[in-house]
């Protein structure tokens, strides 16, 4: 299962069918990477690791596990826990199985797993790693199934490796995930302008609107703190204002949206775990993203920044 | 113990002071206990934070108070109350800048007070502690309120402070430290 190419960075989807297919293939990875003596990580779907492991016993030696639908809860922050995961092993081929995808993601959650893939290219280019991405065929659509040959050089099918012809620049794909929102059907329970001073009254809005939700007392402060580093962010760098407006979304769900005059530039901001020796700033969007459930970004005619908090 | 009074007053009600884990701050400054001494007399206002967040009052305004003390050895406590975000970072930067340039032994920034800190907050304290390392001064945090923790594990930013329980331990541990040969 090798690219037969000599970049150092592979990116490769695994297209399984069978819970038997997908061990073989997953195990096969994980047991040349320990034989190597390469750092390895499974990144995966609670269940499909529960079996991974114990498919993989005690031959999984140092393999680090994890459970994707708590790291990857929102797709955006995926990125920055792999890329920390190959930083704490300098020097040497990271090995990465990462599973973004699984039944129940909603539309809006896929697409953003689609522009994560596309920037994984992005982010890891020439850096010595491979990173695998199971995908379910028996559960996708066919349309995520063409997005990951297109955000993916390679495709493995039926234990064969072939180059993917439909894979395309990470540019064209996060340009395509720039679809327009939804409006929310419930007319927006607050909206509050703002500008410069006046961040705490954003922040104390928000809390007390959010005291008659259903998140939990530790959601509505990560909630808060999200929201004030968005507001923050109109302030210093989306034309010193903005307007917020808070609803209640799917199950229950809180979904905070910012607007202001900002338009970034780098589809990785907020992506990469902002470095701890400089007080320069551009950690907002970062933090955000640990936060959030689920953050949908788009820059059309000023940013629009949507952060989901489950209950 | 010397008390420089550098308070901002913040007006009532603050925000975030029911959250859970915080301390509500007080609506009041603090006493400003014995008569103001200060150690140098090229900065005699003290009033550095007279800043943004005083320049848009309102009930809603938040801001942050510094109540900044001197140890009779020479140590340095800031301890800052309220909220401290891109608005009222401002008045807590002059706080510490004044406690790095004054060249103190140890300088503890309390943090239990803090009902909400943002990135610009955490931003603040990594500045503080490179000017510290240049200035040579030894920089203790501590103790944090639940949302300023959680803002540092977040970032993983606890890794690079000397966290600390209580200031009183601070203070101890800094103690504890063989100073440098002063020749």
């Amino acid at each position: 299962m090798t690219s037969g190419v000599a970049a150092p960075f592979v990116h490769l989807a695994l297209l399984y069918r069978t819970q038997e297919e997908y061990l073989r293939e997953v195990g096969s990875f994980v047991h040349r990477a320990v034989e190597a003596d390469e750092p390895v990580l499974v990144a995966v779907p609670g269940p499909r690791l529960a079996a991974v492991r114990e498919s993989l016993g005690a031959s999984a030696g140092p393999t680090e596990f994890t459970d994707m639908t708590v790291l990857g809860r929102n797709p955006g922050r995926i990125l920055a826990a792999l890329q920390h995961f190959a930083d704490q092993h300098p020097g040497r081929v990271a090995r990465i199985v990462g599973e973004p995808v699984w039944p129940g993601r909603s539309d809006a959650e896929i697409l953003e797993a689609t522009r994560h893939e596309a920037l994984v290219n992005t982010a890891f280019a020439g850096r010595p790693a491979t990173v695998l991405c199971p995908y379910d065929l028996g559960t996708l659509g066919a349309e995520v199934v063409r997005d990951v040959g297109r955000t993916h050089p390679c495709v493995v099918t039926d234990g064969t490796t072939a180059a993917s012809p439909g894979f395309v620049d990470p540019r064209i794909v996060c340009a395509d995930c720039e679809t327009p929102l939804p409006e929310p059907t419930d007319p927006a329970a607050l909206t509050v302008q703002y500008a410069a001073g006046r961040l705490a009254a954003v922040r104390r809005s928000t809390e007390t609107w959010a005291r008659g939700s259903k998140l939990s007392d530790a959601r509505r402060d990560d909630l808060v703190l999200a929201v004030g580093e968005a507001a923050a962010n109109s302030v210093a760098h989306g034309g010193g204002s903005g307007t917020l407006r808070l609803w209640v979304g799917q199950d229950a769900g809180v979904v905070a949206e910012i607007r202001d005059r900002g338009a970034p530039t780098d589809p990785l901001a907020g992506r990469q775990r902002p470095t701890l020796t400089s007080g320069a700033g551009g950690r907002g969007l970062w933090i955000i993203h640990q936060l959030s459930d689920l953050v949908e970004l788009r820059v059309a005619d000023g940013l629009t920044l949507r952060m989901h908090f489950r209950p | 113990m010397n008390r420089r009074p550098t308070t901002v007053p913040v007006p009532q009600p603050t925000s975030n002071g029911h959250r859970p884990g915080s301390i509500v701050t007080p609506g009041t400054p603090p006493s400003p206990g014995p008569a103001p001494v200060t150690r140098q007399t090229n900065h005699p206002d003290r009033k550095v934070g007279h800043t943004l967040s005083n320049e848009t009052p309102g009930p809603e305004a938040a801001g942050i108070t510094v109540d900044t003390r001197t140890e009779p050895d020479g140590a340095v406590v800031c301890r800052f109350a309220g909220d401290l975000d891109l608005d009222s970072v401002p008045t807590a930067r002059a706080a510490l800048e004044e406690g790095v340039r004054t060249g103190p032994p140890v300088l503890v920034v309390d943090l239990e007070e803090v009902a909400f800190c943002d990135s610009s907050g955490l931003n603040l304290l990594i500045r503080t502690r490179l000017a510290a390392q240049e200035a040579a001064v030894d920089l203790r945090i501590g103790p944090l309120s639940a949302p300023v923790e959680r803002l540092l594990e977040i970032t993983g930013a606890t890794e690079i402070f000397q966290l600390h329980t209580s200031t009183a331990e601070a203070l101890a541990a800094a103690r504890a430290v063989p100073e440098a040969d002063p020749r």
